[in-house]
């Protein structure tokens, strides 16, 4: 595989993100739901529309 | 050997060989930067995301895929590739260092998905679904310029003993570009 930057780099990066709703929003298009943490209420909810247990507006 | 190098064989039905041995291998749609994949995990997705999957340079391997698969009347269609470039190689460290790295990013959410993998049925449509995610982040954070296919080692249900252990006993290759075929090559084996 070619990479555009060396392994150490992306390495790097990827460390200072936080990726945790970029991966539930995509898997939630392929239809896995996955609550998302709220810190305050500790609480779960639904985090896609299309979820049978998100509330409707 | 480099990846480029192998022959890989896919397990279909007999119908399915005479289709692609005319039309050729479907092409499953494109990874983008911008635009994910939808598909919905009833219609199912292989561990290594969604793409035409193919046996490394063991043709029984395929053989008893298609047997435990199709049942009735299976084939095998055996193929070399052009090039490796752009394959995503999960059986060397770099791929699995900056993999594990993405997945520690999202461990809450990982944690999350616990209660799914213990069910077996869902696991390997949900590692797919991950793959296909981590393709995409790459793509969009132009780690790199496109992924044509992944490649790594498996355990498969043979059904024989092999599969009791955690010893890969095959490896694979998704294609997701049927381009990377080398067409001349292609052949009922």
């Amino acid at each position: 595989m070619k990479f555009n930057k060396p392994i150490d780099t992306i390495v790097e990066e990827i460390k200072q993100r936080d990726l945790n709703d970029y991966l539930a929003k995509n898997l939630a298009r392929f239809g896995f739901y996955v609550a998302p943490y709220d810190q305050d209420s500790d609480s779960k909810m639904p985090n896609h529309p299309d979820h049978p247990h998100t509330p409707k507006k | 050997m480099q990846i480029k190098d192998y022959t890989y064989y896919h397990g279909t039905s007999r119908t399915n060989a005479a289709l692609i041995m005319r039309n050729g291998f479907y092409q499953p749609p494109l990874v983008s930067k911008t635009d994910i994949i939808e598909r919905n995990i009833k219609t199912g997705i292989g561990s290594l995301g969604i793409g035409v999957y193919a046996f490394c340079a063991i043709k029984e391997h395929a053989l008893l895929f298609a047997h435990r698969k199709i049942k009735l009347e299976p084939a095998i269609i055996s193929f070399k590739i052009l090039n490796d470039d752009y394959i995503l190689n999960f059986t060397i460290p770099q791929t699995l260092r900056i993999y594990n790295e993405f997945l520690l990013s999202a461990y809450r959410t990982i944690q999350e998905l616990k209660p799914k993998y213990s069910n077996k049925g869902y696991s390997k449509s949900l590692d797919g679904a991950i793959i296909e995610t981590f393709m995409q982040f790459l793509m969009q954070e132009n780690y790199v310029t496109h992924i044509q296919g992944v490649y790594k080692t498996s355990i498969n249900n043979f059904g024989n003993y092999l599969n009791y252990s955690w010893i890969p006993n095959s490896i694979e290759l998704c294609l997701k570009d049927i381009s990377l075929i080398n067409h001349a090559t292609i052949q009922l084996a």
